[in-house]
């Protein structure tokens, strides 16, 4: 019973509460059952029982099928299998019920820690059974000890068919999650608050590994979406034709080449570094040189990608440029007349550009995480009245600025910066890193990124967000401290800086164990089949080298066991040797013989080897059970035993 | 002493006739020092045995018969009160006599089976406050009838854990119990002998076992035994180290009886059954089915390796 309330408790905040009620009522039966003698249920109340809970697994779930439904089902179904616990068998049935209960613990989750908790419940499964079997013994410890050690002896075996096994392309658990499971991740449309709650979310986003060096913060903008129609102060993405190949000029030797772990996100946006030049088969192209996935990204995978960090990204159709330069739904006269100003007073687009910036830095705008409401003239309010915003306002609002002076530009969101984990050689982007920032139309040199963020709080860019966090809790005013200033304060307590270190450093062993465990399939098997030596494998090889391999592993263990108490006695070897000759003339000894009475019987089975029997007898005797050392004694025996061959007579 | 052994041994297979082997582990017994369970139908000469070994070694004998109505002074003795010089005196109990027979201990009540227990255990009685020594040698006989039989108390395994060695004597075979027809009534013939040895070197023999070598092989395999007892699923409860310690004086006391110095494995297999059955139980296979009839010793000495 503790078992099966082992092997459920990972299911237990994902099951209907009033099933607890049935546990209750399951157990304290059971328990009067045990005790006080009390009648098993009877069969009409038992299929009652069973209607009824299945009638409310219905109303549940809607359904009795999928993962959660039939989780649950399985669960019902086991706590009412204790009404009738009569012979070995149904408690034998019970126990494989849990361990099936285990197994789909795994359906929800397969961290480290879930799969050291469950094997642990397999040991007491497996003890439950020893408990079954036995029914003697009430030494819970040593029963466990012995299961432990059976499980043990499984592992190698175990490790053998999971390496070797072979494989279809998927993952461990690859089954698809219910589809209105909700998870954290961005969203395809951008307006002021729908950024910031996944600002405060810790959760990783994705996590990178670079095959060379590893590119400065300043360059690390990992492109979402790009988003080009602004409508009632949202920015969506656009729709409509096709998407087109674009054009990236970039200089080979820039190119970054890493491999992103993207974390499960029921959205097909895959965040590539800016800007990511060659497709993966399994992508397809978005606006703007992003990358989708083809299906929604219902689980963990890994991508290898290529990026060029100084780039560019020429190549717009007129239809774009006309997309990028729509203010239809910009309301508010005066920030039309503040853009004008500024667009007179410059000479340039670029000098436009600067301005716009300088306007921001000049005019005590903040970058704040709780900016106050827009209202109805969004853009006006936030550039002219509060000045108090996230990267998305000041991306918006710098954009939204391009294009009333005729430039065309557009936001794109994504991830920006990210943190490197010493230990595991990776970085981690969490949602906390998510950003926003503008690309502008250059008749040069194409889009050209711009990051209005970084006018107002060049912290986000170089420390992340977590640095501003601890700035703004400090009460430090931001853009006024110099680097110096700056890293003092970020350092933190030698404590803090502890817990970072252990953070990063767990994260790194979950992270191979993702990579390693997981996501072991069928390409990084035969990546370590090639590693070990055999270049060209298929699947009847395979299940060659995997029968060979677990043979030789489950004979050593087996001459282990049959060895543990290894024979070193050289009297005792030529005793066996002795015993062995007798065995090939057909008088085999049993293993609780003693040796007096193998004589005995061997001479009256035998009355011609008396002569034989008797010297090896005595000598053996003399050595091991009288007492009396002695090399010669020892020379005795030697003698007599290899005087003795008897031969076989019919 | 080898030849003063045999004359005993001799002595005793002319009175109770065609059980050599009961006799040897008899003897056995008394020279480890230990007490004898024999557990038989009524008739088979469980009495005669008793009285034989007294005869033959020398020694004092008395009998207990064990009834339902038997108390504890009635085996230990009572203080009674002497009017001629106004104070209590101590009348011994039959306990206190060299061999002690006690006829049917499964007959008496619990109260008075303990009793006798306890005096074997600690070779003394106390009573009153006063401590009285049983005689060196002590050794008792305690018989029990089969346990279906009504109107026995069982003994609990704590106490037959106290008995050394347990023995059923067993129908004669057919050859005996013709012997047994024809010749002269046993009792009346054991009247007539003369003891063989005195109490003095049976003590001393009782000293020479522990003399009787054991080598480490030895010790190894009797450890074997024991926890193959304690680790088997086959059994409930596992030898205890009384009962180790018992098995390797059984086999000092057997291979001396067969007139060797060290201990053969042999020899604690002999004396394993009667030394270890009465501590061991069997567990029941299967819900219904008994293994009644199945010494537990025979099995554990198969699932053994020397």
């Amino acid at each position: 019973m503790c078992a099966f309330l082992l092997a459920v408790s990972p299911h237990v905040t994902r099951l209907p509460v009033w099933l607890a009620g049935l546990a209750i009522i399951v157990f304290s039966w059971s328990y009067k059952i045990v005790t006080a003698k009390g009648r098993q249920p009877g069969s009409i109340l038992r299929i009652i029982f069973l209607f009824t809970v299945i009638f409310f697994l219905f109303k549940h779930y809607h359904t009795l099928l999928g993962r959660d439904a039939g989780v649950a089902m399985l669960i019902a179904l086991t706590l009412l299998k204790f009404f009738e616990l009569k012979s070995q068998r149904d408690f034998m049935l019970v126990v494989f019920l849990c361990m099936f209960i285990v197994l789909t613990s795994f359906l929800y989750s397969q961290s480290i820690w879930l799969g050291i908790y469950l094997l642990a419940v397999v040991i007491i499964l497996f003890a439950v059974m020893m408990y079954l079997n036995h029914r003697v013994r009430h030494d819970l410890l040593g029963m466990l000890k012995r299961a432990a050690s059976l499980v043990m002896m499984g592992l190698p075996i175990a490790v053998l068919l999971f390496v070797l096994f072979p494989r279809l392309p998927g993952g461990l658990f690859g089954l698809p999650g219910d589809s209105h499971s909700g998870l954290t991740g961005m969203s395809d449309t951008m307006k002021p608050g729908s950024i910031n709650e996944l600002n405060m979310s810790e959760n990783v986003a994705f996590r990178v590994e670079f095959s060379a060096s590893v590119p400065a913060a300043k360059q690390r903008y990992w492109r979402g979406l790009v988003l080009e129609q602004y409508q009632m102060g949202t920015w969506k993405e656009h729709g409509e034709d096709e998407v087109i190949e674009n054009q990236i000029r970039y200089s080979p030797d820039d190119v970054v080449e890493y491999s992103i772990l993207q974390e499960a996100s029921n959205k097909k946006w895959v965040f590539a570094l800016d800007i990511p030049l060659a497709r993966p088969a399994d992508l397809v192209w978005g606006r703007g040189q992003t990358l989708r996935s083809i299906g929604t990204l219902r689980e963990r995978k890994e991508q290898k990608l290529q990026s060029a960090t100084d780039y560019e990204f020429v190549g717009v159709t007129e239809k774009e440029r006309q997309r990028n330069m729509d203010t239809s739904s910009v309301t508010g006269e005066r920030v039309k007349q503040l853009a004008r100003e500024l667009y007179s007073n410059s000479s340039s687009n670029n000098e436009y550009i600067n301005s716009v910036l300088s306007f921001y830095r000049n005019n005590n705008f903040i970058y704040s995480l709780q900016p106050p409401l827009l209202g109805e003239h969004p853009l006006e309010t936030f550039m002219l009245d509060t000045r108090k915003g996230y990267c998305e306002h000041y991306a918006s609002s710098f954009t939204m600025m391009m294009r009333l002076a005729g430039i065309p530009a557009r936001v794109v969101i994504g991830y920006q910066g990210g943190e490197w984990n010493e230990q595991g050689g990776y970085m981690i982007v969490r949602q906390s890193d998510a950003h926003a920032w503008s690309e502008v139309w250059n008749e040069k040199r194409g889009w050209i990124r711009v990051d209005p963020t970084s006018a107002v709080a060049p912290e986000r860019i170089e420390y992340g967000l977590s640095a501003i966090r601890q700035l703004v809790e400090q009460g430090q005013q931001l853009g006024n401290l110099t680097g110096d200033q700056l890293q003092s304060v970020l350092s933190g307590s030698l404590l803090n800086k502890t817990i970072k270190d252990l953070r990063l450093f767990w994260d790194g062993v979950n992270t191979r164990w993702y990579k390693w465990v997981i996501d072991y399939g069928a390409e990084n098997q035969t990546g370590l089949l090639k590693w070990i030596g055999f270049a060209q494998t298929n699947w009847s090889k395979l299940v060659y080298l995997l029968v060979a391999l677990v043979s030789v592993v489950v004979s050593l263990q087996a001459w282990f066991l049959f060895h543990r108490k290894k024979i070193v006695d050289p009297t005792e070897i030529l005793y066996q040797k002795f015993c062995h000759r007798l065995s090939r003339i057909g008088i085999v000894r049993s293993p609780s013989e003693g040796p007096a009475e193998l004589a005995r019987r061997v001479i009256k089975l035998r009355p011609d080897l008396q002569q034989m029997v008797r010297p090896v007898t005595e000598a053996y005797i003399a050595i091991q059970y009288a007492g009396k050392t002695g090399l010669d004694r020892q020379q005795q025996l030697r003698q007599a035993v290899d005087n003795f061959r008897p031969k076989r007579i019919n | 002493m080898k030849t003063r052994f045999y004359e005993v041994r001799r002595f005793l297979n002319e009175i109770v006739l065609g059980k050599e082997k009961q006799i040897d582990l008899c003897l056995c017994c008394i020279l480890a020092k230990g007490h004898l369970l024999i557990e038989d139908l009524p008739g088979m000469g469980k009495t005669l045995l008793a009285h034989a070994l007294a005869k033959a070694l020398g020694l004092g004998f008395s009998r207990i018969q064990f009834t339902s109505d038997l108390l504890p002074a009635d085996i230990t003795g009572v203080s009674v009160f002497e009017t001629g010089d106004s104070s209590f005196r101590f009348h011994k109990g039959p306990i206190f006599s060299s061999v002690v027979l006690a006829d049917e201990i499964n007959r008496a009540s619990p109260k008075a089976q303990s009793a006798l227990l306890e005096a074997m255990e600690e070779r003394q009685v106390s009573i009153d406050g006063e401590t009285y020594p049983l005689p060196d040698p002590f050794f008792v006989i305690a018989t029990q009838n089969p346990l279906e039989q009504t109107g026995t108390f069982a003994l609990p395994e704590s106490q037959l854990d106290r008995f050394y060695m347990r023995i059923s004597l067993g129908y004669p075979d057919r050859k005996s119990e013709r012997l047994l027809m024809e010749k002269e009534d046993r009792r009346d013939y054991l009247n007539k002998l003369q003891p063989i040895i005195s109490t003095n070197e049976l003590i001393s023999w009782q000293a020479e076992v522990n003399s009787i070598k054991t080598t480490p092989a030895l010790l190894d395999y009797v450890q074997d035994l024991v926890d193959q007892s304690r680790n088997s699923p086959e059994f409930i409860n596992g030898a205890s180290p009384r009962a180790a310690l018992d098995l390797v004086s059984g086999g000092r006391a057997w291979a001396m009886l067969a007139g060797r110095d060290y201990v053969l494995p042999e020899d604690i297999q002999e004396v394993l059954p009667a030394i270890i059955g009465h501590r061991l139980t069997l567990v029941m296979e299967q819900e219904g089915q008994t293994n009644i009839g199945i010494n537990p010793a025979y099995r554990l000495l198969e699932l053994t390796p020397v």
